[in-house]
């Protein structure tokens, strides 16, 4: 058990880590297109060990948002966005239940459910995260070609980057 | 009693959800308030720290280059020193020989993508910078100040969706104002300049020096492209900043030594 936390924490620290070092100072404009800006940190959230209590679970997403948005100099942007997904994350996954139900209780990594789920889930949550995310920043719906734009771009871009994360550190799969 | 312990296990986490996003909409608008502006941001030390290290190392990564620019800002310098001495000679009527100080800083850390976008610069209240001072880099304005702690400033970039800047034609008397509209960092609009103004591709957008925050004449970038708007009286300019912020990694912060006289003269027309 306290192997796991340990575990959790290190994995916790190295994603925040990648965030705010080096995905944060990533300058991705290709000539005038100025709309991708990546983000690692939503797979802490959405695979955080899932029998954690709910409460609890997002009170530490709000505390990681904040911990970015000190960063990020956008107090309350991440927090909400971070929340936001921490809340929804239950919803999505019974909407994704499969036929046989999850099995969180044994030590099988969530990713060996199989890889359509996997991808799908993915996506889903990144995807309202991500348009969360840049509804907050722009605090208005005036923009929302401009968030749609952006949403998309930054979207495929993290998308990516955490598949090739759960590449390389769930090998087992 | 039974029946409220129920309601709170099924409803409580969604009242926790409503609750902190209430938590995080109040500190974004109090954010957003100037008057309020909160002491939490990169200028904080510890991020500020974290931020400085890994800049130090990109900085170790391109001194060859930063050597090249060095040279050139030099050279640059001395002939200024060269230019302002002929005009003293020639000048008749003595003037106040030094209006602003400059401060030289390296940047620990910048955004660039996002709608609004902050610089942290690597000196702060101790090396004599103030909250509203005026940024510029060798070739074009940065931004303002915004925060200071003792070791770090936060600066808000003309990339920042609410930084307005004063600017006028250069060598011409027509005078307006500078937005961002947030999409490209090489790109800034320019707005209310009168629409009889003689305007040209290629001209030089400069800052008016209508406020003590910059001197007048500082270039800022050239028009791109330039209209009227529909049924107005102004033209909406594209101006191409002449500096690349992306590449950015010395400024200045302008002290204008003037800044309390012109203040206390503002208070008395009130």
């Amino acid at each position: 058990m306290n192997n796991q936390v340990i575990k959790q924490f290190l994995r916790f620290l190295l994603v925040f880590i990648i965030q705010v070092i080096l995905l944060k100072r990533l300058d991705l404009t290709f000539g005038s297109f100025n709309y991708i800006h990546i983000f690692l940190y939503p797979i802490l959230i959405l695979f955080f060990p899932f029998k954690t209590p709910r409460a609890l679970f997002l009170i530490l997403a709000f505390l990681l948002g904040l911990g970015l948005d000190f960063f990020y100099d956008s107090i309350g942007v991440h927090a909400s966005a971070a929340v936001f997904l921490a809340f929804i994350r239950k919803y999505i996954l019974k909407l994704l239940e499969p036929v046989e139900g999850y099995n969180f209780d044994k030590n099988v990594p969530v990713t060996a459910i199989g890889l359509p789920w996997l991808l799908s889930y993915v996506a889903v949550l990144l995807f309202a995260h991500h348009f969360w995310f840049f509804s907050v920043e722009a605090f208005s719906f005036v923009y929302l070609k401009e968030i749609l734009l952006r949403t998309f771009s930054t979207f495929i871009a993290s998308y990516v980057l955490i598949m090739l994360y759960l590449l390389i550190f769930n090998p087992k799969n | 009693m039974r029946n409220l312990l129920f309601f709170l296990v099924k409803y409580g986490p969604t009242f926790l959800f409503i609750f902190l996003q209430g938590l995080c909409f109040y500190l974004i608008v109090n954010n957003n308030d100037k008057q309020e502006s909160i002491y939490v941001n990169s200028s904080n030390l510890f991020t500020g720290y974290l931020n400085q290290k890994t800049q130090e190392i990109t900085n170790f990564l391109s001194l060859d280059e930063e050597n090249a620019l060095l040279r050139k800002d030099k050279a640059s310098l001395l002939q200024q020193i060269i230019n302002s001495n002929i005009e003293k000679a020639s000048s008749q009527i003595d003037t106040i020989d030094n209006r602003y100080n400059l401060i030289s800083s390296k940047i620990c850390s910048k955004t660039l993508n996002l709608r609004n976008n902050y610089i942290t610069l690597c000196k702060g209240a101790l090396e004599g910078i103030e909250p509203g001072m005026g940024v510029i880099s060798d070739r074009s304005v940065v931004g303002i100040v915004k925060e200071v702690s003792y070791h770090y400033a936060s600066v808000l970039s003309i990339l920042h969706s609410q930084s307005r800047i004063s600017v006028s034609l250069k060598n011409k008397i027509h005078h307006g104002y500078i937005l961002w509209d947030t999409a490209d960092p090489q790109y800034v609009n320019a707005y209310a300049i009168r629409k009889y103004a003689d305007i040209s591709k290629g001209d030089t957008i400069v800052t008016s020096g209508y406020s003590i925050i910059f001197p007048s004449n500082l270039d800022i970038g050239v028009v791109e492209k330039f209209e009227v708007e529909a049924g107005g009286e102004t033209f909406e300019i594209k101006v191409k900043l002449f500096d690349d912020f992306n590449s950015i990694d010395d400024v200045y912060v302008i002290k204008s030594l003037l800044k309390n006289e012109f203040d206390s003269l503002n208070i008395n027309n009130e």
